[in-house]
């Protein structure tokens, strides 16, 4: 069929095509094998969590872990700020808690008389916020600048967050006892929702074998840091260089154009979410030890980026239709790239 | 204090229900001295009449015509329909239900129940009519390339004298997904990632020979590496040879 292809000198001393990475992927691979390794040591299973906290961590966003009570999503997220070298706050958010809590407080001297501003939890590097849903609209609002700009504003005065800055959230699915509906606003900031299960049996079976072995008594002591902030840096800056075929860029936008004319979604994904998705697969490539993006890291990632970005329609939702499920549809309607 | 008030209440209270009772328990045993009254003769009956003049006169009026007029039937669509509701009004109220209404009405019930069920169970019995299954409703966006349609060889040869080597890799890898397709090892639609092919000739002698040209496709196709001419020999090499044991074994 093809033999007829002319071929230019083939014993010419050109180079072979080499189809491995260009980039050095070393520091990478080995820090991402390095936490995997550490969070082992506690977590059973949760394979694809942990895989997709170390893509937000790679692309600069934040993450919400939702699950019912008891699957260690307050666990997983302590042991990963564990592992990484940098400031860390915890947050316990309630339902009478207040924007100062979060952010900081101005409070006078009176010796200088004047106001000094004292900087609230939220000035960390990774800061846990638990069971973010038992806090009302007021509260969360008060997130929204810092997770987006990095900074805060407080009497005029604007105080940026050091890098990295980094916000896990849990929160227990909405229809549980004494929570609250987050924002959509806030809900867009984050760049993954990812929803943890239940473990299976054989995980359950090693979780109690763990347990019963001593393992359960101080788990955070046995997890070493592995990445320093300045190592956080070089490598996202080695994921902002990855390639994105201009296809690519295409099928992103059509997959998320897509949720704003579906017809069983009330609320499409914004511009942002095209942004973290393309942002997640060129991290998600680089974690894979690609200097490429390809069409299987965007369809990764749709679900994680777009499920808590889309509404469904109320006849939707009475049905049970999920948003995941939407999102798989919308996976479906849309021609790979090749 | 309260309770030396209520007492005498309560007493007098007993007392007239006592009391008021009485005449009916008393008449209770003489029921027998019926008293019989003398039919009233006295009063004549009158019958009155309204005279037939005015009576004609009321008849004559509007408000007395108890009959509706039948409006005037303007076209065939109106007769049609004014005929099938005289019919399904026999058919279910006049003699007619007894013999035929009755199961128009069963079936119609079954039928409606069966709707419901078919759309709570959501089961689509579109096969066991003979037909093949309805199609999902998949709007896609791109113009898809119809991979069945595309002419390989000349494409490739095409691509190939033009030194577009990037384009020369995509169409030979498109020729092997057709060619997976065609021998059944493959289950291609457009939505599908390379990697979900590979998944799907896992456990066949397929699967390595594969995964290396799915690999020189993504790193020409999306990672845009430059081929030099020697390079895309390579390649080409290795899809010929692929497509030659493909065809070869399937023989």
């Amino acid at each position: 069929m093809d033999n007829n292809f002319p071929l230019t000198n083939p014993d010419a001393p050109e180079p072979a095509a080499s189809f491995a990475p260009r980039s050095d992927f070393s520091l990478l691979t080995t820090s991402a094998e390095a936490i995997r390794r550490e969070l082992g040591k506690v977590i059973v299973g949760q394979h694809e969590l942990i895989e997709l906290l170390l893509t937000a961590i790679l692309a600069d966003g934040h993450v919400l872990l939702e699950g019912v009570p008891g699957v260690a999503k307050t666990l997983t997220a302590k042991l990963l700020a564990r592992t990484l070298s940098v400031p860390f706050s915890r947050l316990q958010f309630t339902p009478d808690l207040m924007p100062s809590d979060v952010l900081g407080t101005s409070i006078f001297r009176p010796n200088k008389a004047d106001f000094e501003f004292r900087p609230g939890p939220i000035f960390a590097s990774v800061v846990l916020i638990d069971e973010i849903n038992r806090a009302p609209a007021k509260t969360q609002s008060a997130l929204f600048e810092v997770m987006e700009e990095r900074h805060i504003t407080q009497d005029g005065t604007t105080y940026p967050m050091q890098e990295p800055f980094l916000v896990l959230a849990t929160q227990n699915p909405i229809e549980q006892e004494g929570t609250y509906r987050l924002p959509e606003a806030q809900l867009d900031r984050f760049l993954f929702k990812v929803q943890i299960g239940y473990p299976t049996a054989e995980q359950e079976v090693a979780i109690l074998q763990g347990h019963h072995a001593g393992f359960g008594g101080m788990p955070l002591d046995s997890v070493q840091p592995v990445l320093s902030a300045a190592q956080i840096a070089e490598l996202r800056q080695q994921v902002r260089r990855q390639h994105v075929e201009p296809n690519l860029l295409d099928y992103i936008a059509r997959l998320v154009g897509q949720t704003r004319t579906h017809k069983s979604l009330y609320l499409g994904a914004s511009p942002r979410a095209s942004l973290a998705l393309l942002n997640g697969a060129k991290a998600l490539a680089a974690l894979r030890g690609r200097e490429f993006v390809t069409p299987e890291d965007v369809q990764y990632l749709a679900p994680a980026v777009l499920r808590h970005r889309i509404l469904l329609t109320p006849e939707r939702e009475m049905e049970g239709t999920t948003p995941d499920e939407v999102v798989r549809q919308i996976i479906q309607q849309i021609e790979v790239p090749r | 204090m309260r309770a030396s008030t209520s007492r005498p209440l309560a007493a007098s209270l007993l007392a007239l229900l006592l009391t008021a009772a009485a005449p009916a328990v008393s008449g209770a045993g003489d029921s027998a001295r019926r008293v019989e009254l003398p039919a009233d003769r006295t009063t004549p009956v009158r019958l009155r009449e309204p005279a037939a003049g005015r009576l004609r006169a009321f008849r004559q009026q509007s408000e007395f015509q108890y009959v509706e007029p039948v409006p005037a039937e303007t076209s065939a669509w109106s007769r049609f329909w004014r005929r099938f509701w005289q019919w399904l009004g026999e058919l279910l109220s006049g003699p007619g239900y007894r013999t035929r209404g009755r199961y128009v009405v069963y079936a119609a019930f079954g039928v409606a129940f069966l709707m419901v069920l078919l759309r709570v169970l959501r089961l689509d019995f579109t096969n066991a009519l003979g037909r093949t299954a309805r199609p999902l409703p998949l709007a896609y966006e791109a113009a898809a390339e119809d991979i069945h349609a595309i002419d390989f060889p000349a494409r490739l040869q095409e691509a190939e004298e033009a030194g577009n080597y990037r384009l020369a890799v995509r169409l030979g890898y498109l020729h092997v997904l057709h060619t997976l397709t065609t021998r059944h090892l493959i289950d291609w639609q457009p939505d599908k990632t390379n990697h979900e092919y590979l998944r799907e000739l896992a456990s066949t002698p397929w699967q390595d020979a594969f995964a290396t040209l799915t690999r020189q496709f993504e790193y020409v196709w999306y990672g845009e590496l430059a081929l030099t001419a020697r390079s895309y020999a390579q390649v080409r090499e290795t899809r010929q040879q692929f497509l030659a044991a493909l065809t070869s074994r399937a023989a």
